[in-house]
């Protein structure tokens, strides 16, 4: 490739991308980029990160054992030059047997360990107190209460906190994942289809992003949530009520396809 | 590796003492320009989609070019094979052949898994607004076809028995019968396209029913030009009870073509309805 | 070299000179050269393209690359790299010994087998030159999931490229697949019995068979996107009642086993390597057979895992979860009967060697990060993240890469009759090994964090980390450019490797280095008998 093509390509959309990291820095506060591990945001992210580091205490002994072996053979069978000879053996059914019947029951364990906490982050969100529908657009996130009228576009997503808040998912062009590491939570928006999450969340401000490639602003396509008291949620409900009152509090278009697994089984289609 | 051993390790170097029957495979230049063809063909159907001007004049003989570039690939191995371990090449010929067969199949598979996939998810079926497909025609094609895999192997048989002029009588018939097929499949797309309505663009449903279908008429195609060339050696006379390979190669490819068919006919027309 | 061999009854063929010999050989270790050098060459493409792509993230401020650039970066370095280097690399080593290692002269069909090399220079042309057509080249990532590659999204002409292009990669890989599996059935040397098969031959075996299932559903799936482009079918158009998510499902069916094919050959090398530098038989032969086959069997019936967040149900997602975690228990048996190899050994350093011992740290590492993927709530947490790029960089770089390291400074005197020069193989592993920790280890962190992958620009927060990995980019450069120089300068020295430089045919029997260092064309003048 050439470097004349290389510097066209790079003169045509750098400076939009930059305003528009810029905006969603100013948008976004100070405030890190919160995850599951260092500052769960609720019980769901809880939960995840929990089920992760059990799974992990399985795993570290595995890497441990391996990596002392291999650091064990390397110093005790380097070749000293004193002529020792190589041992001969090369097999030995009761130890192969064990280790891999040890890692199978391990694995098995470690499954069977994560079942639970996956069944809570796809079931647990009984009787939501809010249902939002979320909106995957090129290139920004479309939210929708259906339950107060309000529509917002490109904007932060507010939530009441220790409220189940349920997220029905889709899309209008491609397909996006809508990605809130601090709180837990991870699911694509596909065209044609719902797919939903669930999320119970502390007040506070996290910050996510579109994680399936959706074009070329992909990278600019970010999630704010922004989680406040429910009096505080209230009072953001009246003044958006307000605002968008104008707008007929239409119901989501219904969609062709029939609802997924997870939709069916909570029994709300 | 546990007990391997050389029976005579000096015997396996180099040595000038070689082995008469050594030999290694000639140089030939047909594979590099049945590459360039294939990949010229393949960029040309691009440039004929682009609407590039006589791309499609270049597609031609570029088609023409790498069909002239196969058979002089297969002239090559036909003459090679006449100094050749006989039982052995066949051997291994047959088993690329089925290895090939294999995943030519998987193929079909991917495109079985799309139409199952689709009827599971999705509440009716055949989906909303697209026409249950009519049987009986259907039912007597496939009749057709199944019945040209016994008229095949009857002509197989013959031939193995030396019965020479019966072998090509029996695979005139096959032939007919596979040309038949396509006929009768062309007449229910015309109908399908003309009377339904219902076109590659109606929905995924009929996407796939096209692709499906048309996918597997190619490969009938494929055996009919596969069964004409068997035919016309059959006329020369170049097949006897130990050689006859490609007659073997066609009527495996032939009995492929049968399977999937059948497998199509159940899952395209007979069960229909949930 | 085969002037000299009297061929009863057959017409000497023709023999050509200088390029001409090149174009026409049907020599399987010609062919096998030929695929080597072609990896060689797109490795460096495909890593100057993760260049470009860490120089863009050092400080996505410069605008070094556009994102519509830095997008068809991303997509081209993975196909390349996956397409072009990793398995041609393979497919290189595949060629040129597994005839060898059998005890045959040749490639089953051998034309066949220069046929699969030759197309892949219309594909690499198809690839590389979509970056100068219109909208550039593919950017839909190697994946190229519906709906964005549709021709609604991607209007542009590098994806329908891209799409014709893997189709005939992909009959390429069926073709050589085809090509090894009837070579291992038909023609290994009398009492080569399948239980004294070599490893690596075995590995290419289970290898052969998954890409003959595998790749054709990649084919059907890109055949019905390519339809959607360019017939306006409905197959992935839910507007047509088509479902993207069928295409995740075709691909992935693929893709997972793909992976498998492109580490699978590399274990074979590392069950050759350690016992010979160990100077110890390699520990648990039949173990390691049964490990290939349960990981090319369990293989197939994982590919969900890669749509864990994709939508599917709790149960696909249940199933998905414990099968992923099964693969990794042959993969634990590999990695313990290594060990085992060289326990008691007497170890050689030798740079093929590090690059071994080198590859079981990152490998485990890599296998044991995809366990943690298998586990549901933290692929929730960390899908599509960069956890997960640092994830299959490991494998594949830490894996595969790796092997290929080990494999050519292991093979490279059989090959080529010349050592190469350990001291400056000694610089190459310390720079690639220390060069990929440093940029694939902070990338778990980052993941962790919550960085997206393929994103061209990201949250101030990342920067840091993102520099650091970008400096680190600069020792792997600089191993690569060691390397290619210690191939280069190896190859102007005089042929004195010898049959069997690193005294294999002591420890246990291997056929290749039982004959001449490069072997002459028939390979063994009588072919060998092994008992």
């Amino acid at each position: 490739m050439s470097l004349a093509l290389l510097s066209s390509y790079a003169q045509q959309a750098g400076t939009s991308m930059a305003q528009a990291m810029a905006q969603a820095a100013a948008k976004g506060s100070a405030a890190p980029v919160r995850n599951a591990f260092s500052q769960p945001g609720g019980i769901v992210a809880i939960r995840a990160a929990a089920a992760s580091l059990r799974a992990f205490v399985w795993v570290i002994p595995f890497i441990l054992i391996a990596y002392i072996l291999l650091a064990y053979v390397i110093i005790k069978f380097r070749d000293k030059g004193d002529g020792r000879k190589p041992a001969t053996f090369h097999e030995n059914n009761p130890l192969e047997f064990l280790w891999t019947i040890i890692p199978l029951i391990v694995v098995i364990t470690v499954a069977l360990h994560s079942y639970p906490t996956l069944t809570f982050m796809e079931f647990g969100g009984n009787n939501p107190a809010l249902t939002i529908d979320v909106v995957g657009h090129q290139f920004f996130w479309e939210y929708k209460y259906p339950q107060y009228g309000i529509d917002i576009s490109n904007d932060t997503l507010v939530v009441p906190a220790n409220a189940v808040v349920d997220l029905d998912l889709t899309s209008v062009d491609v397909i996006h994942g809508f990605y809130v590491p601090g709180l837990g939570i991870q699911m694509d928006a596909l065209p044609g289809r719902i797919t939903n999450l669930w999320f119970k969340a502390k007040p506070g401000y996290y910050k996510g992003q579109c994680t399936q490639l959706c074009g070329v602003n992909h990278a600019q396509m970010l999630i704010d949530v922004q989680v406040v008291p429910n009096d505080q949620f209230q009072a953001w409900l009246a003044k958006h009520r307000t605002q968008s009152a104008s707008l007929p509090a239409a119901p989501p278009a219904a969609l062709p396809v029939a609802p997924t697994a997870a939709r069916k089984a909570r029994g709300k289609a | 590796m546990e007990h391997a051993s050389l029976a005579s390790p000096a015997a396996a170097h180099a040595g000038m003492h070689a082995d008469p029957s050594a030999h290694t495979p000639a140089p030939s230049f047909w594979p590099i320009l049945l590459a360039g063809g294939m990949g010229a063909v393949v960029f040309l159907v691009f440039l004929v989609y682009l609407g590039v001007p006589l791309a499609g004049v270049l597609l031609a003989a570029a088609v023409l070019y790498t069909l002239v570039a196969a058979s002089g690939w297969a002239n090559t191995i036909a003459v090679e094979r006449r100094h050749m371990d006989q039982v052995q090449t066949n051997k291994d010929l047959t088993r690329g052949f089925f290895f090939f067969l294999a995943s030519e199949g998987m193929i079909f598979v991917s495109y079985f898994e799309y139409l199952y996939y689709s009827r599971f998810t999705s509440a009716h079926w055949p989906p909303a607004g697209m026409p249950t497909l009519e049987t009986t025609l259907p039912a007597i094609a496939t009749l057709i076809l199944v019945g040209s895999s016994f008229t095949l192997n009857w002509a197989v048989h013959a031939l193995l028995h030396g019965k020479k002029t019966a072998a090509k009588n029996w695979m005139l018939l096959t032939i007919a019968m596979g040309i038949t097929f396509l006929g009768m499949q062309g007449f229910e797309w015309g109908f399908l396209n003309g009377v339904l309505g219902f076109t590659l663009t109606t929905g995924a449903y009929s996407s796939a029913y096209f692709l499906m279908t048309g996918f597997h008429g190619a490969h009938v195609t494929v055996g009919l030009l596969m069964l004409a060339l068997v035919y016309w050696r059959m006329e020369k006379g170049e097949y006897n009870q130990q050689y006859h390979m490609s007659l073997k190669a066609a009527e495996y490819y032939w009995h492929f073509v049968d399977i999937v068919w059948v497998f199509l006919f159940f899952s395209l027309y007979l069960f229909q309805s949930h | 070299m085969s002037t000299h061999v009297a061929t009863a009854g057959v017409t000497q063929p023709r023999q050509y000179h200088g390029v001409l010999d090149w174009i026409t050989t049907t020599d399987h270790k010609k062919i096998g050269i030929m695929y080597i050098v072609f990896a060689l060459i797109n490795g460096w493409l495909g890593g100057s393209l993760a260049g470009l792509i860490r120089l863009n993230l050092y400080n996505p401020d410069w605008h070094i690359v556009s994102p519509a650039l830095y997008n068809q970066l991303m997509t081209m370095h993975a196909t390349i790299m996956i397409f072009l280097t990793l398995m041609t690399a393979f497919a290189g080593f595949g060629n040129y010994l597994v005839p060898l290692m059998i005890g045959a002269r040749d490639m089953a069909f051998p034309k066949l087998n220069a046929f699969a090399f030759w197309l892949l220079i219309p594909a690499a042309m198809m690839l590389y030159g979509s970056f100068f057509v219109v909208g550039g080249a593919a950017a839909d990532g190697w994946w190229s999931y519906p709906p964005l590659s549709t021709a609604q999204f991607s209007a542009g002409h590098g994806e329908d490229l891209w799409i014709l292009a893997v189709i005939l990669l992909g009959i390429s890989s069926i073709m050589g697949a085809i090509n090894f599996l009837v070579t291992v059935i038909d023609m290994r040397a009398p009492g080569m019995n399948w239980m004294k098969l070599p490893l690596f031959v075995w590995s290419w075996v289970v290898t052969a068979w998954m890409l003959v299932l595998a790749v054709p559903v990649l084919s059907g799936a890109l055949f019905m996107l390519l339809s959607d482009r360019w017939l306006n079918t409905g197959f992935y158009r839910p507007a047509l009642g088509g479902d993207p998510l069928l295409y995740q499902h075709l691909f992935w069916f693929f893709g997972h086993p793909e992976v498998y094919i492109m580490i699978l050959p590399g274990f074979g090398m590392i069950s050759h390597i350690i016992p010979s530098m160990a100077r110890k038989k390699l520990f648990g032969y039949k173990g390691m057979v049964m490990a290939i086959w349960s990981i090319g069997v369990i293989g197939f019936m994982v590919w969900a895992h890669h749509m864990f967040t994709a939508g599917i149900s709790a149960s696909a997602r249940v199933f998905f979860s414990m099968a992923s975690m099964f693969i990794s228990v042959p993969t634990g048996v590999k990695i313990y009967s290594w060990l085992a190899s060289v326990w008691g050994g007497v170890i050689r350093f030798t740079t093929a060697m590090k690059f071994a011992l080198g590859f079981i740290f990152t490998f485990v590492l890599g296998g044991l990060s995809g366990l943690m993927l298998a586990v549901v709530p933290f692929d929730i947490l960390v899908h599509n993240t960069y956890f997960v790029v640092a994830h299959f960089h490991y494998v594949l770089v830490g894996g595969s890469v790796m092997t290929l390291f080990a494999g050519t400074y292991y093979w490279f005197p059989k090959i080529t009759g010349r050592m190469l020069s350990e001291k400056l193989g000694s610089w190459v592993f310390w720079l690639f090994f220390i060069g990929m920790n440093w940029v694939f280890m902070p990338m778990h962190l980052l993941g962790i964090e919550g960085m997206a992958r393929r994103v061209a620009n990201y949250r101030i927060e990342f920067r840091p980390l993102n520099q650091f990995i970008s400096e680190g980019f600069i020792f792997m450069l600089l191993a690569g450019i060691l390397f290619t120089y210690s191939i280069i300068k190896a190859l102007r020295e005089p042929k004195t490797a010898g049959d069997d430089p690193w005294q294999a045919n002591d420890i246990e029997l291997h056929l290749e280095w039982a004959t001449s260092s490069p072997p002459p064309a028939y390979n063994f003048a009588e072919i060998p008998e092994v008992d």
